[in-house]
């Protein structure tokens, strides 16, 4: 294990500062150039991803510490990349699966009966 | 120069850095979780801005965008208070470190009123979720965006304030001489966790305050 008493030189925790303020400043200004909504998002989650690395690697000194943490770190993000895509995947594609469940998980009756969701179930 | 107090390594370690590293661990781990809990509610939002693209954009421009952005600086900028706070402590510079500790909470609670004048203009329009909302708009959905702004803000808010009583407790140690170059274990795992709360912060700006 890498020893994890690094002390980060000041120099690039005041270069990672000013690159923070710096990209937040960009984070505002591709707001104001139209993309299309889908390419603004992926820019402004890309952007965020940036600084995010920035803060974890340097100000948490990530980049310094043991390989163990840095997989501590990189699975908790995995599993929320895989929770995102399945949940979202899971609402665009419900219709042409099951054309059945259509709009069930409409936000003003989310929940049905059970009685009427599953006729043959009702006892 | 505040007089420093030794530390003495828990019995069941074999020295004073398997203590550390093992305390680093356990801090990831915690961070880690923490991100997990946070990515409920982000998932949340993301299915509802899939279901209803139009209305985010639209409710995204009922937020202060400005608002958002000093805040966003103020909390970027307690990052860099705090991360020099630990700095200084690892170079022995306890005093500084105490100042700095007073700069990342004073920031703080900067961020703290910013967030409540604009919570206070957000319940003044009726934008509150559950049985309080009562705001009248040409999207019918409004108040999903609504749930979504309050429940993340408001559990980031928490995180600040639990901070906030952290870093106040960093200072009264590092005043009692407990925390120095040798020993600043309590300060780096508070470090980790304020940076956290800066990390959680970072997507939030963009998601809630500048959907278009």
């Amino acid at each position: 294990m890498a020893s994890s008493h690094h002390i980060v030189p000041v120099k690039a925790l005041i270069g990672t500062f000013i690159a923070l303020l710096g990209l937040t400043a960009v984070t505002v200004l591709v707001t104001f150039i139209d993309l299309g909504p889908a390419l603004n998002l992926v820019l402004a989650l890309l952007i965020a991803g940036i600084k995010a690395s920035l803060v974890l690697f340097v100000f948490m000194a990530l980049r310094w510490d043991s390989g163990y943490n840095v997989l501590i770190v990189l699975s908790s993000f995995l599993f929320i990349a895989l929770f995102a895509v399945f949940v979202i995947a899971d609402f665009a594609f419900r219709d042409s699966i099951d054309p059945i469940e259509k709009q069930t998980f409409g936000l003003e009756s989310p929940v049905k009966p059970l009685s009427e969701a599953h006729p043959y179930n009702a006892h | 120069m505040l007089k420093s107090v030794p530390h003495h390594v828990a019995h069941h370690f074999e020295d004073a850095d398997q203590e550390f590293d093992a305390a680093k661990i356990g801090m990831w781990l915690f961070l880690a979780q923490e991100l997990l809990f946070f990515s409920a509610l982000f998932v949340g939002y993301g299915v509802f801005r899939f279901l209803h693209p139009e209305m985010f954009l639209h409710a995204s421009k009922l937020l202060s965008w400005k608002m958002g952005l000093v805040n966003t600086m103020v909390l970027i900028t307690s990052s860099f208070t705090m991360v020099l706070a630990v700095w200084m402590t690892q170079m022995n510079r306890v005093r500084e470190s105490i100042r700095l500790l007073w700069a990342t909470a004073g920031l703080a609670m900067v961020f703290m009123v910013i967030k409540y004048f604009e919570y206070s203009s957000k319940i003044h329009h009726g934008y509150l979720p559950g049985s309080w909302f009562s705001a009248a708009d040409a999207y019918e959905h409004l108040h999903l965006f609504f749930t979504c702004y309050f429940l993340i803000t408001g559990l980031h808010g928490i995180h600040v304030l639990i901070g906030v009583g952290l870093i106040l407790w960093l200072i009264r140690k590092s005043k009692q001489g407990l925390l120095h170059k040798d020993y600043y274990t309590p300060l780096e795992m508070v470090g980790l966790y304020w940076h956290l709360v800066d990390i959680v912060w970072i997507f939030v700006f963009p998601l809630l305050y500048l959907v278009g």
